[in-house]
């Protein structure tokens, strides 16, 4: 039970959660509402790839939350085992599901490019295959979460398997690349860094931004449900204890 | 430097002793060995071409499955417990383990496969340059394998488990191992380079593993 | 934008995946959370409290 004298800092969390979910939420709508309007209809159909162009508008966001969203579980596991934070394994746990939702459209929205772009729904694109890997990460970090029955066992383990895997994803990405230009040089999805044009950058960047605060806005509410939870069981334990 | 050739040693013994190990991670290897040209058909070109491809995953499957036993016994009978309570850091008694299962399964595995390629009708110049890389990545998948064990020390449905946790961390292995063994390609000879990296991964695993296996171990002393 | 233009099934269906993935996500976090909120405050006006330091040593 000591541990639970560290619920000073959850208490704060809630109250800063309080303050920032009403404006993140807001900012994520408007976000969504000018990104959708800006790929939908002010993007202009690409010179070559036409109007699928606008597939990307939603696959590439969805790739970077995906990566993203897994950078942070990993920074909050790294928290979680060095400063045994209370609140960062919560916040790795609740990020995974969130993480994993990204990464699956990026992969199904990938695939949905491709057969208009390849002919075929899956090809072995090095980007896609480095996605895939990241989702079968996903999977396994949420595994070992539903596996471990003692809660502060399944914290531990699961931050070491996130932390591993964290420094795992670099070295699969380089890999998975190498293989790809071994079997397949050429990659559609390859575009020309700086060199894409405003036109496309900007709602690409906007929509990405609002995949970023959804995150965000999704990411904080879990949270403070996770913190409600615990302090549930807390009560319920207590009530029982009394009878 | 001693407990760690006393685990070293006990675990070893203890593989020896009890049997079946290595002989049933080859019989695997084996039976995959069979599945594989059943499932794709006998044609012997196509299957020379899968070959290398085809005996890396018997591989790393075997590799992977024979790891369970690295934690299980010594966490029914205690000694695992004792371990952690003892004067010997967690980190080495991981690097032990995992060393204890390369020698007595990974490397015997490694050593056997290329050899038993004839099955899939491999071209018999790539044997050896399978040989080593095999040799070398057989560490890396041993470490994986015993990481993915010490993760799930003593839970009732670990076998699965393991293999979602660990498979997809096989990756570069598989990818380095294979292109260092020269097979598969038709572009230019790129085996030497990818052998030096298959080298580079296997040392950040030798590094990783052994660290992240004892904070897992670490988490049974409370 | 072209509704008529070659491939627009798939274009439509990427945005539509999305959108359906991304709803039940939000949908089903809220959800949770409204759950564990009115549980948590029924407990709170039966007066239950967590434990204290005080009865924290047993």
């Amino acid at each position: 039970m000591a541990r639970f004298e560290k619920f000073a800092n959850p208490t704060q969390f809630l109250r800063l959660q309080g303050f920032l979910q009403p404006w993140v939420t807001a900012i994520t709508i408007i976000l969504f509402v000018v990104g959708l309007y800006l790929s939908l209809f002010v993007a202009p159909a690409d010179y070559q790839q036409k109007e699928t162009v606008r597939i990307m508008f939603v696959h590439v966001p969805a790739a970077w939350a995906g990566l993203m969203v897994y950078t942070v579980m990993a920074l909050s596991s790294a928290v979680a085992i060095i400063f045994r934070h209370p609140l960062a394994d919560v916040a790795a746990k609740s990020a995974a599901p969130i993480g994993l939702a990204f990464t699956f459209l990026s992969l199904v929205t990938g695939a949905l490019w491709g057969k208009p772009m390849w002919g075929t729904y899956w090809v072995w694109d090095a980007r896609l295959t480095s996605m895939f890997v990241l989702f079968l990460l996903y999977l396994g970090y949420m595994a070992i979460w539903q596996a471990i029955e003692d809660p502060h066992r399944a914290a531990r383990i699961s931050s070491i398997v996130a932390l591993v895997g964290f420094i795992n994803v670099p070295i699969i990405k380089f890999s998975v690349d190498w293989w790809n230009t071994l079997h397949q040089p050429a990659s559609v999805f390859k575009m020309n860094g700086p060199a894409i044009s405003p036109s496309i950058l900007i709602p690409l960047l906007v929509m990405g931004a609002a995949y970023s605060f959804l995150f965000l806005a999704l990411h904080l509410l879990a949270l403070k449900t996770e913190v409600n939870a615990r302090k549930l069981r807390q009560m319920q334990l207590a009530e029982a204890g009394k009878v | 430097m001693k407990p760690v050739i006393a685990i070293l040693k006990r675990d070893l013994l203890l593989a020896w002793r009890q049997g079946g190990g290595v002989g049933t991670a080859i019989g695997f290897f084996l039976t995959v060995m069979v599945l594989l040209p059943l499932g794709i058909g006998p044609d012997l070109g196509l299957l020379q071409k899968i070959a290398p491809g085809g005996l890396w995953i018997a591989l790393l499957l075997s590799v992977l499955l024979s790891a369970d036993r690295i934690y299980q016994i010594d966490y029914d009978d205690g000694s695992l417990e004792q371990m952690t309570l003892g004067p010997v850091p967690l980190e080495l008694v991981a690097g032990a383990k995992a060393m204890a299962h390369w020698l007595s399964s990974g490397l015997p595995l490694a050593i056997a496969a290329p050899f038993l390629g004839f099955l899939l009708n491999l071209d018999t110049k790539l044997i050896l340059p399978l040989l080593g890389a095999m040799v070398l990545g057989s560490i890396g998948l041993s470490l994986l394998a015993s990481l993915g064990a010490a993760v799930t020390v003593g839970l009732r449905k670990g076998g699965l488990l393991v293999s979602l946790l660990v498979l997809p961390l096989y990756v570069p292995v598989l990818i380095f191992g294979i292109s260092a063994s020269a097979a598969g390609q038709a572009g230019p000879d790129i085996s030497g380079s990818s052998f030096i990296i298959l080298l580079a991964v296997t040392l950040v695993i030798v590094v990783v593993t052994p660290i992240a296996s004892g904070a897992a171990l670490r988490t049974f002393m409370r | 934008m072209d509704l008529n233009a070659p491939h627009m099934n798939f274009i439509l269906a990427c945005y539509i995946i999305s959108a359906v993935v991304l709803v039940i996500l939000t949908a089903s976090i809220v959800i949770r959370s409204r759950q564990v909120e009115k549980k948590l405050d029924r407990l709170t006006a039966a007066g239950a409290r967590r434990r204290r330091k005080a009865d924290a040593g047993k």
